[in-house]
């Protein structure tokens, strides 16, 4: 599905010098896998995901998503196939402050073909899978760091993506919350939906087919 | 504070000076126009006094009987003077000068209460005799005469006539007050015929109250006289009743609707100007939110955190205020140069110290209504939570709300004066559409009137003189058909006559309808463009000695023929001595011209040829061949002269030009409101344009979660443009609403166009509209193109 190679990602540290935070990435990622990013602070794991999720642009190489050529795509074009492919869990979770917990679930569904009353359905599936069905009418700063979380999770799958990318998922999560989310990409990923997490937690690691250790913008 | 920020303090001074500005162009025309006391002692006292007629227009000019009459019999009044506008030749030859003023009777002087500066004024006695003097305005005598110190006694040659100069008044000092008045003449010397005739409505009056009445109980006790007249001299005065009112109110009671609509709209412009800088304000305020809650946890005050907001709008206000005051100047350069001539005392416009005041009170004003937001704003912080969140939370939904009413209210006020100026725009054009009845164009005219020392009560000279001339002109190369008037339309002349329908049973001479009276020779018709209807035009049968006859407008065959045949009917003109009260019989029937305005419904009229009712003052007609005739001038000058050299011939006027005097006040209405409406537009659009923007960078890490979460670049710009149109709409709808019940206000100055035209509304809704878009596309565009990655990064 995805066919990363030689990826490199820098940014400049001035005096023409370049910080490199991924070096020469090959990567194949096949439909219907689980794939766990480990690695240590700074290596460049959330660098990664965005370069997958296609929010960045700023690297070099060559990124094929099914057959298309990523590095080629315009903006617009990347946004088109973000949209129709991928669903994605920030590290920082981003709910947007001025939305309810409702109308925060709501926004992926909004952007892509749904009708009122399925996107309807959707949401209330999804606050009742996550049991956040109290919740849906508070703003994201009524939420504990773990309830945000779990929004976070739950919006980036409501629109069932073919793609999961999820940046620490778990992190803010208590064990046994942590396992459920687990349990539930387990159960997407048997279903078809291809995942890539980062973690740095060797119990979530296992739950995945394959790990990837980055070290230094290096994949080892 | 402010220097650290030149570039928002400049835009602020900027939009402020130009609200502010604007307000005391404006305001120095009503202080000058309506609110300055006229230029004499105890300006309350004075008086204007006016007769109307039953069924017909108010304001009607009374005769001279009439007014001796008042001024004897009423015992409210001091003192009341008679005058009428008046002009004189002053010298002969190639040095001859035409010279504008009045011929009044001596009470002027006493009226108007100030003594002259040379000399002496005339009297009443004087006034009787034959002993020809004149007295001059300070202007006259200093243009005219190198302000010669021996000028008292000096004798002067008015329309080829001696006069003494017997005083010379202080400067300033001219009645009416309008732009040009330059002498003063006995009234019964110069016109000793039409004072003594009770029908001759030519004169208007004005009077001073004695201290213990009012305008009330004097125009009530005039009315009282006026009664007694009309038992009295029912042939002259049936129906007449004189009426007084305040001489101000004469003086600026018809320009008031379209000042009143000016000084409106010149207050939105304000108050538009406030609001954008009241977004600039909260804006930044939002930036300093921090700093400011950094500052209330350290101890400050909410009042010192709210002075501070105040002081620094004070000062852009106040900068705004002196730079605004430089716009005005100028400003007030082009109200001179563009207003209309018909305004009384525009001439007298000027930057003095009421007006400075006004400023003043308008930039404190204006800060009161751009700083309050953002104080109300800052003046309750949630000092933790703004502490906590940086830059989000609930005072930035507080704030959104504030900039969406800022938004809304400018969008709302730019809608109200677009509709005004739109009715106004519409007005002016449906007003020059209109046809006059004639082709103005490649028509020229000559206001000639002959000397009064040589053809005054000499109908036969007259004729004679005209006769020659007639056949002169049409002569002259490039004429294709020459012909005279009088009164000339649009040359803001207009005289009535009443008459009766030979054959219908008579109700006495004082319930006989008015029709407006014109004497016409040569080929007037013709040169005009005027078409004949019915009948025939005047030729060679209808000379001094042929029977009598007129000619008729088509308004008059509807009014008293009912449209049907008048041809073969006569009329019986009252007090025509001219026509020795014979009867003169309708021989043609031409199409309607409109005479005083084009905004003024054609009214009846009949015309009557010149060798049967000879004037000393004639319009000639020209039409010519081309557009520019060079030396047309100065071979009508030739003409003329050639048959008598001491008259005194004026400059061509295009007939063209004469209308478009008329339409100087409308054209001046509309420009002005126009140009505020531009402004208003440009503003609101700035504005929307700011709040915009300001909301795509506040939003950036919105945005970039957005696009991360699917949103594509139409559906940015789809829900940017939604949001500002959810605002806007509201604003347009409240503008819609005020703009159609404020519109009602403004009837009297439209024409052909309702007050609540639906094409005006829409069209103004669509420009609203589009102008909202472009502000709003422009910034949001940026939104499209927001980096997701850097958004996201964006803290
Ligand atoms: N805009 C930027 N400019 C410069 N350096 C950056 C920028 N963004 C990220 N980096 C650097 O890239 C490196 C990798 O960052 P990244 O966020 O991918 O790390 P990570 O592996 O996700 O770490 P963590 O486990 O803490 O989330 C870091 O050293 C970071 O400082
Ligand atoms: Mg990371």
């Amino acid at each position: 599905m995805i066919r990363l190679h030689n990826i490199e990602r820098s940014y400049p540290l001035g005096r023409g010098q370049m910080f490199y935070v991924l070096r020469d990435i090959d990567l194949d990622i096949a439909a219907g896998d689980f794939v766990s990013v480990m690695g240590p602070s700074g290596a460049g794991k959330s660098t990664l995901l965005h370069i997958l999720g296609m929010h960045d642009h700023g690297w070099t190489g060559e990124y094929f998503f099914d057959e298309t050529a990523v590095h080629h795509l315009k903006s617009k074009e990347r946004a088109t196939l973000r949209n129709e492919q991928v669903g994605f869990v920030f590290q920082q979770y981003h709910l947007l402050d001025d939305l309810t917990v409702y109308e925060n679930l709501d926004i992926p569904l909004s952007y892509r073909h749904y009708s009122k009353s399925e996107r309807a359905a959707l949401v209330a599936d999804s606050l009742d899978r996550f049991q956040i069905v109290g919740k849906k009418d508070l703003y994201p700063r009524q939420l504990s760091g773990g309830q945000q979380q779990l929004v976070g999770v739950a919006r980036a799958i409501i629109a069932s993506p073919k793609l999961l990318l999820a940046d620490e998922p778990t992190g803010n999560l208590h064990s046994s919350q942590g396992e459920e989310i687990m349990e539930l990409f387990r159960r997407l990923n048997e279903e078809g939906m291809t995942i890539v997490q980062v973690t740095h937690s060797e119990k979530n690691a296992s739950y995945g087919k394959r790990i990837i250790q980055l070290r230094d913008g290096w994949i080892v | 504070m402010l220097a650290k920020t030149p570039g928002f303090a400049i835009i602020a001074v900027l939009t402020l000076a130009l609200g502010i500005g604007a307000n005391s162009a404006i305001f120095s025309v009503i202080d000058a126009v309506l609110l300055r006391p006229l230029p004499f002692p105890k300006p309350n006292e004075l008086i204007a006094v006016w007769s109307k007629v039953q069924g017909d227009t108010e304001r009607e000019t009374g005769s001279f009987p009439d007014y001796a009459d008042i001024r004897d019999q009423s015992q409210t009044v001091e003192s009341l003077f008679a005058f009428t506008r008046a002009a004189t030749v002053l010298g002969s030859g190639s040095e001859a000068r035409e010279l504008l003023g009045i011929a009044v009777t001596s009470d002027i002087f006493r009226v108007l209460s100030i003594p002259p500066l040379l000399g002496r004024t005339f009297t009443q006695d004087e006034e009787k005799t034959d002993a020809r003097v004149i007295v001059l305005t300070y202007e006259t005598w200093q243009r005219h005469f190198n302000r010669d110190p021996n000028i008292i006694g000096r004798e002067i040659l008015c329309s080829l006539r001696a006069y003494t100069v017997i005083g010379v008044m202080p400067p300033g000092y001219r009645y009416p007050i309008g732009p040009r008045c330059e002498y003063f003449m006995p009234l019964q010397q110069l016109v000793p015929d039409s004072v003594k005739n009770r029908s001759s409505h030519f004169l208007r009056f004005v009077g001073r109250l004695k201290p213990s009445a009012n305008v009330k109980q004097a125009s009530a006790e005039i009315s009282a006289v006026s009664g007694r007249m009309e038992q009295q001299f029912p042939d002259s005065n049936t129906g007449r009743t004189y009426y007084a009112f305040s001489l101000h109110h004469d003086l600026v009671g018809d320009v008031r609707p379209a000042l009143l609509t000016i000084v409106s709209a010149v207050f939105l412009v304000l108050l538009i100007a406030c609001a954008n800088v009241a977004n600039l304000l909260l804006a930044r305020a939002n930036q300093r939110r921090r700093e400011i809650a950094i500052r209330a946890a350290l101890g400050a005050g909410r009042l010192r955190i709210v002075t501070q907001l105040f002081t620094e709008g004070l000062i852009l206000a106040f900068l705004g205020a002196c730079t605004g005051l430089l716009l005005a100047w100028w400003g007030i350069d082009l109200l001179r140069v563009f207003g209309p001539r018909d305004v009384p005392r525009l001439d007298e416009i000027q930057i003095n110290g009421l007006v400075i005041v006004f400023t003043l009170i308008a930039a404190v004003i204006s800060t009161l209504l751009f700083a309050v937001f953002p104080a109300l704003q800052v003046s309750r912080p949630n000092v933790n939570e703004s502490l906590q969140e940086g830059s989000r939370g609930a005072v930035g939904r507080e704030s959104h709300r504030a900039r969406a009413l800022l938004v809304i209210a400018q969008v709302a006020l730019s809608m109200l004066l677009l509709a005004g100026a739109g009715l106004l725009i519409k007005s002016f054009g449906n007003l020059r559409a209109t046809n006059p009845g004639f082709e103005p164009s490649r028509v020229l005219t000559i206001d000639l009137a002959l000397p009064r020392a040589k053809y005054a009560d000499l109908p036969l000279k007259q004729h004679e003189f005209f006769e020659r001339l007639d056949d002169r002109l049409r002569t002259l190369p490039g004429i294709e058909a020459a012909g005279g008037v009088t009164p000339l339309p649009f040359s803001g002349n207009d005289r009535a006559s009443s008459f009766w329908i030979a054959g219908r049973p008579d109700p006495g001479p004082g319930n006989h309808p008015n029709a407006s009276h014109l004497t016409v020779m040569g080929d007037y018709f013709r040169a005009m463009h005027i078409p004949l209807l019915a009948g025939r035009g005047f030729d060679s049968r209808d000379g001094r000695e042929g029977v009598p006859v007129a000619m008729v407008n088509e308004a008059f065959v509807k009014k008293f023929f009912d449209g049907r045949n008048a041809l073969g009917r006569y009329i019986i003109v009252d007090h025509a001595e001219k026509t020795k009260d014979r009867p003169l019989e309708i021989v043609g029937v031409v199409g309607n011209t409109r005479h005083e305005s084009l905004a003024i419904e054609p009214i009846p009229e009949f015309y009557i040829p010149f060798a049967q009712d000879p004037d000393r003052r004639m319009y000639l007609v020209l039409r010519t061949s081309s557009e520019k005739l060079v030396g047309l001038e100065n071979s009508a000058r030739v003409a003329i002269q050639d048959i008598d050299r001491d008259i005194y011939v004026p400059h061509l006027e295009p007939l063209e030009k004469l209308i478009g005097i008329t339409l100087a006040q409308p054209r001046f209405n509309m420009m002005l409101l126009g140009a505020f409406a531009a402004v208003a537009l440009t503003l609101a659009a700035i504005g929307i344009y700011g709040v915009i923007a300001y909301t795509v960078t506040q939003r950036t890490k919105e945005f970039g979660i957005r696009m991360a979460l699917g949103a594509q670049r139409r559906d940015m710009l789809q829900m940017i443009l939604r949001q500002s149109f959810s605002v806007v709409a509201i604003g347009l709808g409240i503008g819609l609403l005020a703009a159609l019940a404020l519109a009602r206000l403004m009837t009297s100055l439209l024409y052909g166009v309702s007050a609540h035209d639906f094409s005006i509304y829409a069209l103004v809704l669509f420009v609203l509209s589009i102008a909202a878009l472009i502000a709003s596309y422009l910034p949001a565009r940026r939104a499209m193109n927001v980096d997701p990655m850097v958004a996201l990064r964006y803290e």
